[in-house]
């Protein structure tokens, strides 16, 4: 198991290193910050004395160790448009960011969990066929739609929400539903499907021939063993909703990391994207590795084997 | 026998509406279980025997599987109370009380029968706190206690043990050790011993009949092997495309056959006491079972049978002849002979 474990964590590393590669080449590439921030221009006396006093004029090589030596020494530099420790900007932006994950999350597990197995234990009935179509339509509308069609309606004609910004709850009821929508879809879809696989196994008659209460028998003995796969899917489907967020939090001009990270992409503010970069992979890396320990967890079979 | 029996099946028909028409799985049998009594049900696959374990199971139409099933006849089944009630007449709330507590059942396959995500030890140990009310160190207790009746080492470790850390005779007397945590009235065995080889499968066998010496159960075993019928039943049911063609002692029936279709399926026995010259000389029945959505009129049986005369085995199915010592067969052939 910690042979297993410390195989993950290398490989994670790994991961990170290489998206952090990419982008710091790629960024530099792209074009240089001051002919962003500065659209009258420089002259070359200008552009080299900025170069000089963000280290840019070194050559690509030397940067990424010096900066690699930074970061180890928990270090991520200062924002280059905005000339403040990158990790202030993170830090004063993480709020509505972190509430919108946690709020999509909840709702993609308390509506798309119990969607996925009303559908699979009604799903002669209306109610089951309703609750697929209903799941149907929020797998196939993309992220970005769903918002326009969303604030046409709740804020252009009825004016019951609001459409910009991130300050009272209601700001959240909209981007939520925007980026829980693909997911709740997703996993009752799922659900359902490993539901039905479920039900028709031999255990599942096993437990009825012991004459086990019907609620344990669906309750015990079939969702715990369709909630393994779910399990791994919604840790993949987890990628999803940290590039989804990009796309919400800009939509309904959201004051989260979100801003922060597309504006340092439009600025090629490197320290700030770089962090950006690292912090995204980090926790797809991180919530991708809690999905494996979890598995171990449900699955005694994946824990034995490890 | 003066004991009256646990179980009797009345007229017992299970129709199935499918897209393609009715299948009359099962059509009118009736039979007794007697108390301490292992009776063998005998069949080729399709013959029903399956459909009625669960029908006395009342697992026909529980869930999604057999939702389509209609069930008539009756299963008068005597309690722990010496009453005899209907099982056909209870409620499903009724039904599931008496399933695994006054009636367990095993099935045929070991691999796949358990869940893989709980422990053995708890797969036996929530049989007794729903059905006996056990807390739940009592019953995990309770439950090693049944893994070692069932002739498993170590029980206490095994307990905690998966099933994916077993092997396929260890998981059936798992299986058999849930079927018998309540100490039933009456056991179904449904082929329990069908995919395991063959020396796990005489141990299986042993053990049961150990159980059903210690216990005093009644057992319902389903079978299409009559090597198994010889070693272990005190009476034969032999079922046909979903109707029964004969009864009796195992004895008698081993001894004189009644029916062209049991004496095809003793001659279809492999018998290791031949000189192994003759062993490719196995017996085979012509044919194949027959389709259940149009079985033939008449006798079931006509068409694969050697003996069958035209006008009288394709006209109107055979109506039971009783012999003495509790012999019934349903054959016009045989009957007017």
């Amino acid at each position: 198991m910690l042979r297993y474990l410390a195989g993950k964590g290398f490989r994670s590393v790994l991961t990170v290193f290489a998206v952090l590669l990419i982008t710091f080449v790629a960024a530099r590439i792209s074009g240089n910050p001051f002919q962003f921030l500065y659209d009258d221009g420089l002259t070359q006396e200008e552009q080299a004395a900025l170069d000089q006093e963000f280290g840019l004029d070194r050559p690509w090589p030397a940067q990424f160790v010096s900066y690699l030596g930074q970061i180890a020494r928990g270090n991520f530099g200062r924002s280059i448009a905005q000339r403040r420790p990158v990790v202030h900007l993170y830090a004063e932006a993480i709020g509505p960011t972190l509430r919108l994950a946690a709020l999509s999350f909840l709702a993609t597990v308390a509506i798309g969990l119990p969607l996925g197995l009303t559908a699979a234990l009604a799903r002669h009935s209306a109610l089951g066929v309703a609750a697929m179509g209903v799941a149907f339509v929020g797998y196939a509308v993309p992220h970005f739609l769903l918002a326009i069609i969303l604030i046409l309606i709740f804020s252009f004609y009825l004016n019951w929400l609001p459409s910009i910004g991130s300050e009272t709850w209601w700001h959240f009821i909209m981007p939520t539903i925007t980026l829980s929508a693909g997911l709740i879809a997703a996993i009752a879809r799922y659900l359902r499907g490993e539901m039905l696989g479920v039900l028709s196994q031999d255990f599942v008659r096993t437990a009825r021939a012991k004459g086990l209460p019907e609620s344990m028998v669906i309750g015990k003995h079939a969702v715990r063993n369709a909630l393994i796969p779910v399990i791994t899917v919604l840790g993949l489907k987890f990628n999803g909703l940290v590039s989804g967020s990009l796309i919400v939090e800009t939509v309904f001009s959201f004051q989260g990391v979100g801003q922060i990270f597309i504006g340092s992409v439009q600025l090629r503010d490197y320290p700030v994207l770089q962090f950006g970069v690292i912090a995204f992979a980090l926790t797809v890396v991180v919530v991708n590795f809690l999905v494996d320990a979890l598995y171990a967890v449900v699955d005694p079979r994946v824990r034995r084997s490890g | 026998m003066t004991a009256p029996p646990l179980l009797q099946l009345r007229d017992l028909s299970v129709d199935f509406s499918t897209d393609m028409g009715i299948v009359h799985a099962v059509d009118r049998v009736s039979f007794d279980i007697g108390t301490d009594e292992i009776v063998a049900l005998v069949g080729e696959s399709g013959s029903g025997k399956s459909v009625i374990a669960q029908a006395i199971m009342g697992l026909l139409g529980v869930g999604g599987a057999g939702r389509n099933a209609r069930t008539s006849g009756q299963l008068r089944f005597r309690g722990r109370d010496g009453a005899a009630i209907d099982l056909l007449t209870l409620d499903a709330e009724e039904r599931r009380r008496l399933r695994g507590r006054d009636i367990g059942m095993v099935f045929q396959e070991p691999m796949t029968a358990l869940n893989p995500v709980l422990t053995v030890g708890e797969q036996i140990a929530e049989l007794l706190r729903v059905h006996a009310g056990l807390t739940r160190a009592q019953a995990a207790a309770e439950a090693v206690a049944r893994l070692a009746e069932v002739g498993i080492a170590a029980p206490a470790e095994r307990a905690k043990s998966y099933p994916h850390q077993m092997s396929g005779g260890m998981r059936q007397r798992v299986l058999i050790a849930i079927a018998m945590a309540c100490q039933p009235l009456l056991l179904i065995a449904d082929e329990p011993t069908t995919a395991l080889d063959v020396t796990v499968q005489a141990q299986i066998l042993e053990l049961m009949r150990t159980l059903k010496r210690r216990t005093r159960m009644s057992v319902l075993f389903i079978t299409h092997d009559f090597g198994i019928v010889a070693e272990l039943a005190d009476r034969v049911v032999v079922l046909y495309a979903g109707r029964m063609v004969e009864e009796g002692s195992a004895t008698d029936i081993f001894a004189s056959p009644r029916h062209p279709y049991t004496e095809g399926l003793l001659g279809a026995v492999p018998r290791l006491d031949l000189a192994s010259d003759t062993i490719g000389a196995v017996a085979i029945l012509p044919g194949t079972a027959p389709d259940p959505l149009a079985f033939p009129a008449g006798c079931r049986f006509h068409p694969r049978c050697t003996h069958a005369r035209p006008g009288l085995c394709d006209g109107k199915a055979p109506a039971m002849t009783a012999l003495a010592g509790a012999r019934r067969f349903a054959c016009h052939v045989r009957a007017s002979a």
